[in-house]
């Protein structure tokens, strides 16, 4: 069987977690720039990695905002958790745009409709 | 083979592949005992079994020498002596200086492509240390 | 054909204990949630994942693998993790499959009786 869609968890979001949130990343983009189709769930802290306006400079990482984007150019569905969000005092207008935003009830649809998962 | 295992490499049968995706360093916790015991398992009832060390299970691959306690490496190193594909990433392993002298021998360090195309070769996949 | 040997439409592979961290309950929520939409869910505890089958506990996660189980969910523990963290079979929530031979099993059940695979 050849799997041709990725749905990847990522579970951490923020730049103290930044190994995880970039793999997740990197595996996503490098899997759209080879064909697959990807969805991106962003759960828990994984939320945090779509806010607008980041900026790590000053603590010398790169800016996830770039990854996502990238993915998002590349045609990778970015969805993000709405419990973990509300859990998180983060709204919709304080998150990327072209983010989908999903309760709870409708992941196990997202899990079907992709072969293969991962969890960072 | 052990005994009772199921053959499956019938002529005319190609095995279901099984990779594992390892993201956690040795003895942070127990993701690489189980990552590299489920892949030596399963190679023993015949699957493809591919393993990809990324982001920090990369380090597993440093643990080159005999030690008298747990030692995930010696485990990484019976995968690999049963057949099954060992590689980890290019990018993560430069990061961490790790690379051919100074890792477990017969493991490949491809670029990510590499583990794109393991995983739409994949029947299946885990991911553990996530 | 028996439930034991039903192909399950998703299944989990559990290695966190129960509230080290939230991810434990968002993954068997969207195990109830399958259920909900008829679908059929097995899971699989393993490392510090056996803890969420032991009797009497008084937490999120815990309560609802009861509920999962009560709802059809087919859940099987690694005795050498349950030996390991000191938990006796009789110290079990009853309707867990304890495996004496958890890697054989997690294989099987992977790459055999389910569908489709998610691991934390």
């Amino acid at each position: 069987m050849v799997s041709d869609s990725l749905l990847i968890f990522c579970t951490h979001g923020t730049y103290g977690r930044d190994d995880d949130l970039y793999g997740a990343l990197l595996a996503s983009n490098t899997s759209l720039a080879k064909g697959i189709k990807v969805a991106l769930i962003l759960l828990e802290d994984g939320v945090l990695a779509s806010k607008k306006n980041q900026n790590p400079g000053k603590i010398g990482l790169p800016n996830t905002l770039n990854e996502i984007q990238d993915f998002i150019d590349l045609g990778g569905k970015l969805i993000v958790d709405q419990n973990s969000l509300e859990e998180r005092g983060v709204s919709k207008k304080e998150i990327v745009d072209n983010a989908e935003i999903i309760p709870v009830n409708d992941v196990t649809d997202v899990i079907e409709n992709h072969s293969i998962s991962l969890t960072f | 083979m052990e005994q009772g295992d199921y053959n499956m490499n019938a002529e005319n049968i190609k095995p279901k592949v099984l990779t594992i995706l390892l993201i956690k360093g040795p003895y942070v916790s127990e993701a690489a005992d189980i990552a590299l015991k489920t892949a030596l398992k399963a190679k023993r009832k015949g699957y493809a079994v591919n393993v990809f060390l990324y982001l920090d299970g990369t380090w597993v691959s440093h643990l080159k020498d005999n030690k008298s306690f747990n030692n995930p490496g010696d485990w990484l190193k019976r995968v690999i002596r049963t057949g099954v594909s060992v590689k980890m990433c290019e990018r993560c392993s430069k990061a961490r200086d790790l690379n051919k002298d100074n890792i477990v021998d017969n493991i490949l360090i491809p670029g990510s492509y590499e583990f794109i195309e393991l995983l739409k070769q994949s029947d299946k996949v885990l991911t553990f240390g996530g | 054909m028996s439930r034991e040997n039903q192909i399950k439409d998703i299944g989990f592979v559990l290695t966190k204990a129960p509230i080290e961290s939230s991810l434990t309950y968002r993954f068997l929520s969207f195990a109830q949630n399958a259920i909900d939409k008829n679908k059929t869910i097995g899971l699989f505890l393993i490392s510090d994942g056996v803890w969420l089958a032991k009797k009497n506990q008084n937490n999120k996660p815990h309560k609802l693998l009861n509920k999962l189980l009560e709802n059809g969910a087919e859940v099987t523990v690694s005795k050498d993790h349950l030996m390991a963290a000191g938990i006796e079979d009789s110290d079990l929530i009853s309707g867990v499959n304890v495996t004496e031979q958890p890697y054989v099993d997690l294989v099987d059940q992977v790459m055999e009786k389910w569908n489709k695979v998610i691991t934390i």
